[in-house]
């Protein structure tokens, strides 16, 4: 059965139009539209009515990673940072950091006839972030090979250690040290604290800046702890990579061995001095 | 962006057996002793039990400001990296991306379970209980009922000898995302 070009824009538009529906959250609305992310999630705005105004924002949801948007690698933060900051200027989106910890992007106006079209900007806005934040910047080789080593170590200390003490890609809880201060692998026991870096790239370029990574974030809990008895710094190095070039990357190695006062570990063939070095219970 | 789970689909009758085999969750109590990275969220991983070699794990996350967005995952990190299935309380609509799904059966609205199809596709869906609009808030409210409901669509079952608690601060109900906030 074919329908009139009346008949089947009526079927579409009626299809888009109920995909929009809302939740009552207290005085705010939350608003899902039909607006959705390369993550697969419907994008949501939120309505509240204060001092005559009406507020449209994300929510927080954006910083609160409610649509599985994650940032994998720091080349990615950069140009999503320089992304996001053109969509902020096209949709003329405030922003504000309540509690320290809520980021709040949003719009608000005085007129009722223009709350709908402050929901269609601050939602496409939402979806060109989310999306940003999702697409991966990185050469396909590349990211396909640093999340193997990943996972190849990472296995290597599921197998070797309980997963009580281990914890994955976190960062040390401690408000002295950043949360943006991250490491591969952190394990825990009643007296000690063992930090993990993992050191791998397709080429020279991204085999330093991960050395770099790893000589800072050290270097940040040196200069945040001291050289504390109760902390060792282990740097783990995929020594089959392409970026593994000992000989032009000396004066770096050099530099992460000094950070850590120990020499990094070469997965391949010397993976079991991870065991000697970092006790098991 | 979501990708499809290669392990999966290449092992989707094993993945099946992981997620319908028993496993027993042994500890009598789930309390939030990890901060999770992103620092509104606190989390607990709790080992389950199983016939099957592969060691299991139940991750438990919930949010600090809005105590009735909580997750459940189930994670064999010895088959694959990415948590096995999962529960949401709250939070994010999930699109369901089919070329055989019209658009109109697309939308999952929270709580909802995740899961992967043969294809290695994630995709999320509600139980008949899900349905019930009264079931939803009171799993809302109550975090050991979403434990419940999450037991029993994988069959982990609770040691005979232990009646797993959890221990969890009283929801704020209903929570206003924008209360208190100073819109400039």
């Amino acid at each position: 059965m074919s329908l009139s070009q009346h008949d089947l824009f009526s079927v579409i538009k009626s299809d888009f139009c109920n995909l929009f529906s809302y939740k009552q959250r207290g005085d705010t609305i939350e608003i899902i539209t039909s607006i959705c992310t390369v993550t697969n999630c419907y994008v949501s705005v939120f309505i509240s009515q204060k001092n005559n105004e009406y507020i449209v924002s994300d929510g927080a949801w954006i910083f609160g990673r409610q649509y599985e948007n994650e940032l994998f690698e720091d080349i990615d933060k950069e140009i999503v940072d320089k992304v996001t900051n053109q969509y902020i200027e096209h949709y003329e989106i405030k922003k504000l950091v309540h509690n320290h910890h809520q980021t709040y992007f949003y719009k608000k106006t005085d007129n009722i006839h223009l709350v709908s079209a402050l929901v269609f900007e601050v939602a496409h806005f939402v979806a060109a972030i989310i999306n940003a934040q999702s697409l991966s910047y990185l050469e396909v080789k590349e990211e396909t090979e640093s999340r193997q080593f990943k996972k190849e170590v990472n296995d290597f200390f599921h197998a070797n250690y309980s997963s009580t003490i281990v914890s994955f890609g976190s960062f040390i809880v401690d408000d002295s040290i950043p949360s943006t201060i991250k490491f591969n692998a952190i394990i825990r026991t009643n007296t000690m604290l063992h930090l993990v870096m993992y050191i791998s790239g397709t080429n020279l370029s991204y085999f330093t800046n991960a050395t770099c990574k790893a000589i800072t974030n050290f270097e940040i809990v040196s200069k945040k702890r001291g050289n504390a008895n109760y902390l060792t710094k282990t740097v783990i190095i995929n020594n089959k990579c392409d970026g593994y070039q000992p000989e032009k990357t000396a004066e770096y190695l050099s530099h992460l061995t000094e950070t850590t006062n120990s020499k990094p570990i070469l997965y391949h063939g010397f993976r079991d001095d991870i065991l000697r070095r970092i006790p098991q219970t | 962006m979501s990708k499809i789970n290669t392990k999966i689909k290449e092992n989707f009758d094993t993945y099946k057996q992981l997620l319908s085999e028993k496993k027993v969750l042994n500890v009598k109590q789930i309390s939030f002793d990890k901060q999770k990275s992103h620092k509104n969220w606190i989390e607990n991983n709790s080992q389950l039990n199983g016939n099957h070699e592969t060691k299991f794990l139940l991750n438990t996350q919930q949010s600090k400001l809005d105590r009735k967005d909580y997750k459940f995952r189930l994670v064999a990190t010895d088959f694959c990296e990415q948590a096995l299935a999962r529960f949401d309380a709250d939070g994010a609509t999930h699109h369901n991306k089919d070329n055989q799904i019209p658009l109109s059966k697309r939308k999952i609205e929270a709580p909802h379970f995740h899961c992967f199809d043969k294809n290695g596709k994630e995709i999320a869906y509600k139980t008949t209980f899900l349905e019930i609009k009264d079931n939803c808030t009171e799993l809302q409210k109550n975090i050991s009922i979403g434990l419940n409901h999450f037991c029993n669509e994988f069959n982990i079952q609770p040691n005979q000898e232990k009646q797993t608690e959890i221990v969890s601060n009283n929801s704020i109900f209903p929570f206003d995302i924008h209360d208190g906030v100073n819109f400039i």
